[in-house]
């Protein structure tokens, strides 16, 4: 809920935003229900939710920072995923849960299933050796201020990835691409990060470019599987063009 | 909705919480050997303030003249000398290990040309020691720390919140928790607990809304003492206008250059304070902007004009790199145009009462991070708090799975606790009170009569209508409290009229203590008693239960490191920030 009363300057301004909505307590199948909103210039889409909160309609939804850095606000905004928090209000939105993930209720989805891929892939340094001390080159530094350190894991670039349809696709998607990306310019990394990156399906990317498109701070995952690609190539693994092993087999 | 608990858990070490100080210390105690639960209200590593923390974490000196015992003056200076003295020295020699060991875990910081740390200087620091990742120094610790998490396999769960911790005997013997996932109760038996449930300044209509004091109520009614709770810090930059802006302006703003301006275009700071000027501590710069206000010399939309308009454009971008993006996203660009700010709550520097081994009253009950009381003193500085969350956490952790390998688990003797909290809970549930009080109107009084009269400057006569009005809601309205939504899953409704029980608690003690201290010092500002007495005043105003009554207590402060007179230039001057 909003601290301070909205500076609502026109009562008569309103706007109308269309909610999909779903309790499977009660509900058997989700439904749209359409709200109304006060017009407030470059208010947001997460303000206009604690506003209709005010109102008493406790519609689910998460939310943290609302300054983009939590990630926790991810959904579909006009059929587009985007962070609540980073996308203006305009009339006649509509509002749907990630479709990537089990819906919990209204718009909160279920994650569990990121949290255990990212301990999968062993996404942090992997080292025998951690307490040596390293240098990190300029370059390694840049790389993290301007890409890795800024990736919040708000999933947007999951659900934008044609090649990747959900968790289990052989392609993990773009957001898990750039995380070991992440740990492979870590100085104490010492995990074939190429290998790993080649087997969990970066081959599968069509380059597209929809992940770059999507995310709310402009990285580009897509860049990271084209390095990655590259690396492989030039590094001539012993088969680089292996998927992850079919498991609907075993 | 039946409301039952549906789960037992049974650990050594229960962590509750789940920003940097929760991790650090379930981290630590997981590598002490302790079997360790993690339980936090959103959803680890993306709740709390941890990961919102722009600035930087003050703990390199770099500076050959720096020190431990300079930070440690600083410190003091601006905590108004009521810090606990022994934790400050722990704070400031502690500190410098952590980078290295958050970049073990993943994180990487921000580096000069010749491979040593970068470091920013943050106000109220006489030199330059704040270690940062960009703008996003909490984001990049996080990233670590959570990395750390997931590779020890720590047990966490999300979306739990913590109600009541249960005593046995007066010690710590577990929790009960509210999953909001599902609508059930989780009962853990635990033999220690480690809080690190951050502060309250949420219960202002604070940047950081979500933090909301919970730590605090259960800590006391566990038997913990709470101290420095008048002292509730602003942060001056603030977001004010576009309007859909959030969030503060850190304070590398003004560390980068930035000034702040009047209605006249004037750099106001220059005559308030000419020597720090815009890089004041906090609470200076936070009264300035609101007697500029007040003056009506304010900005068009009720805030004050910060500008960076003066530096070169591409250091702006570079060095401002989240605030400019920010703003950019609005369609507004910094580079050409000034924003408005206005301060706003940032943090309750009071809290838990905690020693340098990070245990409560309680024995079993460790707290750590935004949640304890006596680093900061009656004014953090800025920076500081991230190194908090480290030490402390760390400390909390190892102590806490220490003891839990020395005693047994307690027999589960609180059967009565839990079954009066799940009524508590139930009955707000089933409630149908004919004149009902929803929670979002009733808090967003509160937000507003907590601003105006426990805020930046405070009056006898304010701090008193607030009592009473604190008084008021809990005969009138609190009985008549009810929600809407009735279903289980996910309520959040409920969630907050939870809060709102626990908020009250909390106004009390920060509004009783601030009618108390009849002075001003650090974040406490009184206009009718603008001056530091020394004389009188070095003293924290301690808050605990006793038979069910809360009670208010004086206690002098012990100046074990270092006496004031140590700082002469210090203590001649009676004006409350120096
Ligand atoms: C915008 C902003 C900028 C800041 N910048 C800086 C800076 O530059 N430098 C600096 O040193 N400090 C800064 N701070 C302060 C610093 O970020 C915080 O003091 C610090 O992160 C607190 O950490 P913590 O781990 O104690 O608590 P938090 O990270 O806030 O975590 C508290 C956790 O407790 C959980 N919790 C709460 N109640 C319950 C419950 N009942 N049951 C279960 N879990 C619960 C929450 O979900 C949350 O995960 C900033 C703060 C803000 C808001
Ligand atoms: S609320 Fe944190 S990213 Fe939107």
């Amino acid at each position: 809920m909003t601290c301070y009363l909205l500076p609502i300057e026109n009562p008569e301004a309103r706007y109308t935003l269309h909610v999909l909505r779903f309790n499977p307590e009660t509900d058997e199948k989700p439904y749209w229900r359409s709200y109304q909103v006060p017009f407030v210039s470059t208010m947001t889409v997460i303000e206009a939710l604690e506003y209709l909160w005010d109102q008493g309609e406790y519609i689910a939804f998460r939310t943290n920072c609302r300054e983009f850095t939590c990630g926790s606000c991810a959904m579909l905004i006009n059929g587009k995923p985007q962070l609540a928090c980073d996308t203006i209000l305009q009339d006649d939105m509509r509002l749907e849960p990630l479709s990537r993930y089990g819906v919990l209720r209204d718009l909160v989805v279920d994650t569990e299933a990121i949290k255990k891929k990212l301990k999968d892939v062993k996404y942090w340094p992997v080292s025998a050796n951690r307490e040596k001390n390293f240098t990190v080159p300029p370059q390694v530094i840049d790389a993290y201020g301007q890409i890795y350190s800024r990736c919040i894991e708000c999933a947007c670039c999951l659900e934008a990835c044609p090649a990747s349809f959900n968790e289990a696709s052989r392609f993990d998607g773009p957001m898990y691409a750039l995380l070991l990306a992440r740990a492979a310019n870590h100085p104490l990394d010492a995990m074939n990060r190429i290998q790993q990156a080649s087997e969990r399906g970066i081959w599968a990317c069509v380059s597209c470019f929809e992940c770059a498109d999507v995310c709310p701070l402009d990285l580009s995952p897509a860049k990271e599987v084209a390095k990655f690609r590259r690396k492989a190539i030039t590094q001539s693994l012993k088969r680089p063009f292996t998927f992850r092993k079919d498991k609907r087999y075993e | 909705m039946t409301l039952q608990v549906d789960q037992v858990y049974t650990t050594d070490v229960l962590v509750v919480g789940g920003g940097a100080a929760a991790s650090m210390a379930a981290i630590s105690a997981t590598n002490e050997g302790a079997d360790v639960l993690v339980l936090d209200k959103g959803q680890l590593g993306k709740s709390g303030c941890s990961p919102n923390a722009h600035g930087g974490m003050a703990l390199y000196p770099k500076h050959e003249n720096d020190s431990w015992k300079i930070h440690f003056e600083d410190t003091l200076m601006s905590g108004g000398f009521l810090n606990n003295q022994q934790v400050v020295r722990v704070l400031c020699q502690k500190g410098f290990r952590f980078v290295s060991l958050l970049e073990q875990f993943g994180s990487l910081f921000d580096r000069d040309a010749d491979g040593t740390y970068s470091v920013r200087q943050f106000g109220g620091h006489r030199y330059k020691r704040s270690v940062f990742s960009g703008d996003e120094t909490g984001h990049e610790m996080m990233n670590g720390l959570r990395r750390e998490i997931a590779r020890l396999g720590v047990k966490t769960r999300d979306e739990v919140m913590v109600l009541r911790l249960l005593t046995t005997d007066g010690e710590i013997c577990g929790a009960l928790a509210l999953d909001i996932a599902k609508g059930a109760f989780i009962e853990v038996r635990a033999k220690a607990v480690v809080l690190a449930t951050a502060d309250g300044s949420g219960i202002w209509p604070a940047a950081a809304e979500r933090q909301r004091g919970d730590g605090y109520c259960m800590a006391l009614e566990a038997g913990a003492e709470l101290a420095d709770m008048e002292f509730i810090q602003y942060h001056p930059t603030h977001a004010w206008w576009p309007y859909g802006v959030r969030g503060s302006v850190s304070e590398s703003f003004r560390a980068e250059g930035g000034y702040l301006l009047n209605s006249e275009g004037e750099r106001f700071m220059l005559h308030y304070d000419p020597e720090q000027k815009e890089l004041a501590t906090r609470d200076k710069v936070s009264v300035c902007i609101y007697r500029e206000i007040l003056a009506g010399r304010g900005a068009r939309h009720g805030g004050i004009y910060a500008s960076v308009t003066h530096l070169p454009p591409d250091h702006i971008e570079k060095r401002l790199r989240v605030i400019f993006r920010k703003y950019m996203s609005y369609g507004f660009d910094i580079r050409k145009q000034p924003i408005e700010i206005r301060p706003r709550p940032h943090y309750l520097c009071g809290g838990v009462v905690a020693n340098d081994r990070a245990e409560t009253r309680v024995p079993g009950l460790y707290a750590a991070g935004a949640v304890t009381a006596g680093v900061h003193g009656a004014n953090r500085l800025g920076s500081n708090a991230l190194v908090d969350i480290l030490v402390f956490g760390d400390i909390a952790g190892r102590n806490a799975a220490h003891r839990a390998g020395n005693v047994d688990h307690k027999r589960m003797n609180a059967k009565t606790q839990v079954e009066k909290e799940i009524k508590r809970v139930a009955d707000l549930v089933a409630k149908s009170a004919i004149e009902p009080v929803w929670t979002p109107i009733l808090r967003r009084r509160h937000f507003e009569m907590m601003d105006r009269y426990v805020g930046v400057l405070r009056t006898d006569e304010g701090l008193r209508h607030m009592l009473a009005e604190i008084e008021r809601t809990q005969k009138e309205d609190l009985p008549n409290l009810s929600i809407r939504d009735k279903s289980r899953r996910y309520n959040f409704e409920l969630r907050d009229a939870l809060e709102m029980q626990l908020r009250l608690m909390v106004e009390e003690m920060s509004t009783r203590a601030a009618v108390t201290r009849t002075e001003s010092r650090g974040s406490h500002f009184r206009d009718d008693y603008p001056k530091r007495d020394d004389r009188q005043w070095l003293k924290n105003i301690v808050f605990f239960k006793k038979d069910d009554q809360l009670v208010c207590e004086c206690r002098a402060v012990e100046m074990s490191v270092m006496d004031i007179s140590e700082l002469p230039a210090y203590a001649a001057l009676d004006s409350p920030w120096h």
